[in-house]
């Protein structure tokens, strides 16, 4: 849906997806590196374009745009959607990150900040491609826990492949948070020139 | 007798690999970015602040962007060091 959810880190920031990133969205889920263990994207610009309108149509999802908040460069995408009113709980997904991007880490911190601190949300979940091994070992690295696997989940090319549930709790996120972003803000310094975060951010 | 600098540096990335990685790395093994499932965004950040804690170095993106294998880092650090 459109909204207006920005949420700003040291070096990254996530903005509300506008049409005009139609052809970044586009190159990112065809690139064959990026796009192996995601839904396939538009097969064209007009496709992802009519996808982003019907997104604007759809209540509950926020989509975002990754971005280099010194120098607007486009990094990635993320989303928040799936959003259960009642029991505060969202998935999130839609997690693509260029190639040579250092925005993983920062961009993931900057998802739970937007679904625990503005949206309210109790819990997020995310799934993953069990084949999507680095993405797999990311989140248990990150501190997310497997709930289950979900067999069959996901379809490609006629082949269908397992995926694991992973969930972070706001509780678990309270814990995780400091040293989490600690290191983002470190992070950041290589991205910055090692000037340290960008100005005017806070923790 | 005192080792050669560059012996010592690829000895020393493996051992720092093995930390991260969580399970030993062996001598002439050149562990990757792109075959081990364990390297992952986050260890890989990880990696490079222990690197740059352990060298006394701060690196740049170009540097990290070359952070592909062990022998990669280790080459980048010889020639670090060595400047």
């Amino acid at each position: 849906m459109r909204h207006n959810l920005t949420v700003e880190g040291p070096a990254f920031r996530l903005r509300p997806v506008a049409m005009e990133d139609a052809p970044f969205i586009h190159a990112l889920r065809t690139d064959p590196e990026r796009s192996r263990y995601i839904h396939r994207g538009a097969a064209d610009l007009r496709g992802q374009q009519e996808w982003i309108e019907d997104y604007f149509a759809r209540p509950g999802d926020y989509y975002f745009l990754i971005e280099n908040r010194a120098s607007g460069e486009r990094e990635g995408t993320a989303g928040i959607y799936n959003i259960d009113a009642e029991k505060r709980c969202a998935e999130w997904g839609r997690w693509i990150v260029r190639a040579g991007s250092l925005a993983a880490l920062e961009s993931v911190c900057l998802v739970y900040r937007a679904g625990f601190e503005r949206l309210g949300l109790k819990a997020m979940v995310c799934r993953t491609i069990l084949e999507n091994a680095s993405a797999v070992a990311f989140h248990d690295s990150f501190g997310v826990e497997r709930v289950r696997v979900l067999p069959n989940y996901f379809e490609r090319d006629g082949r269908s492949m397992d995926a694991v549930e992973g969930r972070l709790s706001r509780a678990r996120w309270n814990v995780l948070r400091a040293n989490t972003l600690a290191k983002a803000a470190r992070a950041a310094t290589w991205v910055n020139g090692n000037a340290g975060p960008a100005a005017g951010v806070p923790a | 007798m005192a080792q050669p600098v560059g012996i010592n540096i690829r000895a020393e990335v493996r051992g720092l690999l093995a930390l991260i990685l969580g399970r030993p790395v062996g001598d002439t093994e050149n562990p990757s970015r792109a075959d081990d499932p364990g390297w992952d965004s986050l260890k890989h950040i990880e990696m490079v602040f222990l690197l740059e804690d352990h060298f006394q170095l701060r690196f740049t993106p170009e540097d990290i962007a070359e952070f592909r294998d062990a022998d990669g880092i280790a080459r980048l650090l010889e020639a670090r060091l060595a400047a």
